[in-house]
């Protein structure tokens, strides 16, 4: 559908999207994300035409958008950080004139509006000033105005910035439904959007792909991704000894806050392998009672903390 | 382009600015045709086209329409809609400049009454007064489309209207200052040299980044064209004379325009200069809007 292949962005000195390369899959539903200057809308921009690469390519439905920018905008939708409103047009206008950009048809206008504009909630909008609405409404315009025509992939970058929570949950739904027929991408900061809605995530830092994959897989990424707490009534050196001979244990940190004579230990695993029958079994057979434990599968936000921040942690303390 | 075009008329005419513009210059060029052709009993009305007040207004009604062209759809990040549209940036620029040039034909089509007017009181060049007529259309879309490439230029609409003016008040005096330049062979003769190396320095400006031995090129353009100047010196040195003044005069748009029409003579040369001057600039716009993508 879209395929990026090493791209780079430089303006002046600075380098904003450094030798990027992803490919996009039909009918999917992708979260971009990335740190404030990650390089998101600039690779955005590229792929929607609107900004050249400095090198690289970029191919949307079998057409190279430098080579072919007409038919390769045909099948774009796009809705830009800040969305690229006429403030002296109605809604109406607005929309009509976004269609008669995209060479639509006047049937097929009229059709489309109705439908798009009932989707978006914006039928009791529609003949008042852009200038007069409020953010929410004016994201919404934005966002009809990018799924106009029907292109087969549509571009949002922070399509939720600046709405209420009903409105967000509103808005996620119809992100989702277009899945059916278009394949999205959608940039945010939101992690919880990306659970919500994303298929795959794919996460850049400093203009380079840091990871790819969907949200439940995310945490592979990191090591030390599932971490179990344990209090052991022992003392820490003899804890410290049991873990170490641990093979599947990639990391652990013990910890004498806990209750007298226990041991607090966070012990931390591939995500593959649940080890909370191992450690059981491992602390029985040394004759050390485990008197609690918890287990926290890591959280998308630590992953994307973890993984934009450039280095990980160590393995072992 | 059509939807362009609809737009950016739709936009002149919800507001004020397409009336005031159409109501003032037409109070103001029918002032000037009753002073010069009706009070003043001259027959042709390029005398009244070709006045000094009708350039004043233009240098301060063109910015006005100009400005917000392409500025301000890149101020209020609107290009970003047009230009991730499919269409070329050639006919967005066309688009705009077609929408600009019809507000501006409007009071041009009422001009066209004037010749019918007079040829009431006796006779009149009705050929030579139509054609001051699309002379003068003509040269005010190149006006606009100098105007427009101002703009595209430029992020801020004031800054956009303060240059172009300045630029169209620079190209009304080029006319009355060309004077003071020195007509002699070698004056002229350095001068043109002194353009060759500005131009080739410019031409090092702008392609050191992507193009390699850029210098090398430069310093041939640079070379051969003032070997080029010395050879024509040697060779025949009274096409020198005056070349500087002469070079200055065909800048000003409006000394084009009130030369060529000041008599009563369908100039085809002239017509050419307008129109290349229009797409010229036309040519330009597309160029800064298109650099603008890869800066």
């Amino acid at each position: 559908m879209i395929e990026v292949k090493n791209l780079v962005k430089k303006y002046g000195n600075h380098v904003a999207v450094n030798d990027l390369s992803f490919k996009i899959e039909k009918g999917r539903i992708y979260g971009f994300l990335g740190p404030n200057g990650a390089g998101k809308s600039t690779t955005m921009n590229i792929i929607t035409g609107y900004l050249a690469a400095t090198s690289g390519q970029v191919i949307v439905n079998g057409h190279d958008i430098y080579e072919e920018p007409e038919e390769a905008k045909k099948s774009i939708g796009y809705l830009p950080e800040i969305p690229p409103l006429y403030m002296d047009m109605t809604p109406r206008e607005y929309l009509s004139f976004s269609a008669d950009l995209k060479g639509l048809t006047k049937k097929e206008r009229a059709g489309q509006l109705k439908d798009i504009t009932k989707l978006t909630g914006i039928e009791d909008v529609m003949d008042r000033l852009i200038k007069n609405l409020s953010k929410g409404y004016r994201q919404r315009v934005g966002l009809a105005q990018a799924i106009l025509g029907y292109p087969e992939v549509i571009i949002l970058d922070e399509p939720t910035v600046g709405l209420d929570p009903k409105q967000i949950v509103e808005i996620r739904d119809v992100i989702k439904g277009l899945s059916k027929k278009h394949t999205v991408i959608l940039s945010t900061h939101i992690m919880q959007e990306v659970s919500a809605v994303c298929d795959e995530v794919i996460i850049i830092a400093h203009g380079e792909l840091v990871a790819r994959d969907t949200p439940n897989n995310l945490g592979k990424h990191v090591s030390g991704s599932n971490t179990i707490e344990i209090v052991v009534k022992a003392p820490d050196y003899k804890v410290k000894a049991i873990l170490n001979k641990m093979n599947d244990v990639t990391k652990f940190e013990v910890h004498n806050d806990a209750e007298e004579e226990c041991t607090r230990a966070l012990v931390s695993t591939g995500v593959e392998k649940d080890l909370r029958e191992d450690i059981f079994y491992a602390f029985a057979a040394a004759k050390c009672p485990i008197v609690g434990m918890s287990y926290s599968n890591t959280s998308l936000e630590d992953v994307f903390i973890k993984v934009t921040s450039g280095r990980q942690t160590d393995r072992r303390n | 382009m059509l939807a362009i075009y609809k737009k950016e008329l739709k936009t002149y005419f919800s507001t004020m600015i397409g009336y005031a513009f159409i109501a003032f210059f037409s109070l103001v060029v029918g002032f000037v045709f009753y002073y010069i052709n009706v009070l003043g009993a001259t027959a042709f009305v390029g005398y009244a086209l070709r006045y000094a007040y009708i350039a004043v207004v233009m240098m301060v009604l063109v910015p006005v329409l100009t400005m917000k062209i392409f500025a301000d759809e890149r101020h209020q990040k609107t290009d970003q809609m047009l230009f991730t549209a499919p269409v070329t940036v050639g006919r967005i620029v066309m688009g705009k400049f077609m929408a600009v040039a019809t507000v501006f034909t409007i009071p041009v089509l009422v001009m066209l009454t004037y010749p019918l007017i007079m040829s009431d009181y006796g006779n009149t060049p009705v050929a030579a007064n139509y054609a001051a007529i699309i002379g003068f259309w003509l040269m005010g879309l190149a006006l606009f489309a100098i105007g427009c490439f101002v703009s595209s230029v430029t992020e801020n609409q004031i800054i956009s209207a303060v240059i172009t003016f300045a630029i169209l008040l620079l190209i009304f005096i080029l006319q009355y200052i060309s004077g003071i330049f020195p007509t002699g062979q070698l004056a002229s003769a350095i001068a043109i040299c002194l353009f060759i190396v500005i131009f080739a320095l410019i031409y090092w400006l702008i392609a050191r980044k992507n193009t390699k031995n850029a210098l090398l090129y430069s310093g041939i353009i640079a070379a051969a064209g003032i070997g080029a100047v010395i050879i024509l010196y040697f060779v025949n040195g009274s096409m020198f004379d005056g070349l500087l003044q002469n070079i200055l005069l065909r800048c000003s748009v409006y000394y084009m325009y009130s030369y060529y029409f000041s008599a009563e003579i369908i100039d085809i040369g002239s017509l050419v200069y307008f129109v290349s001057v229009i797409g010229f600039f036309l040519f330009l716009t597309v160029q800064s809007v298109q650099k603008r993508r890869w800066s």
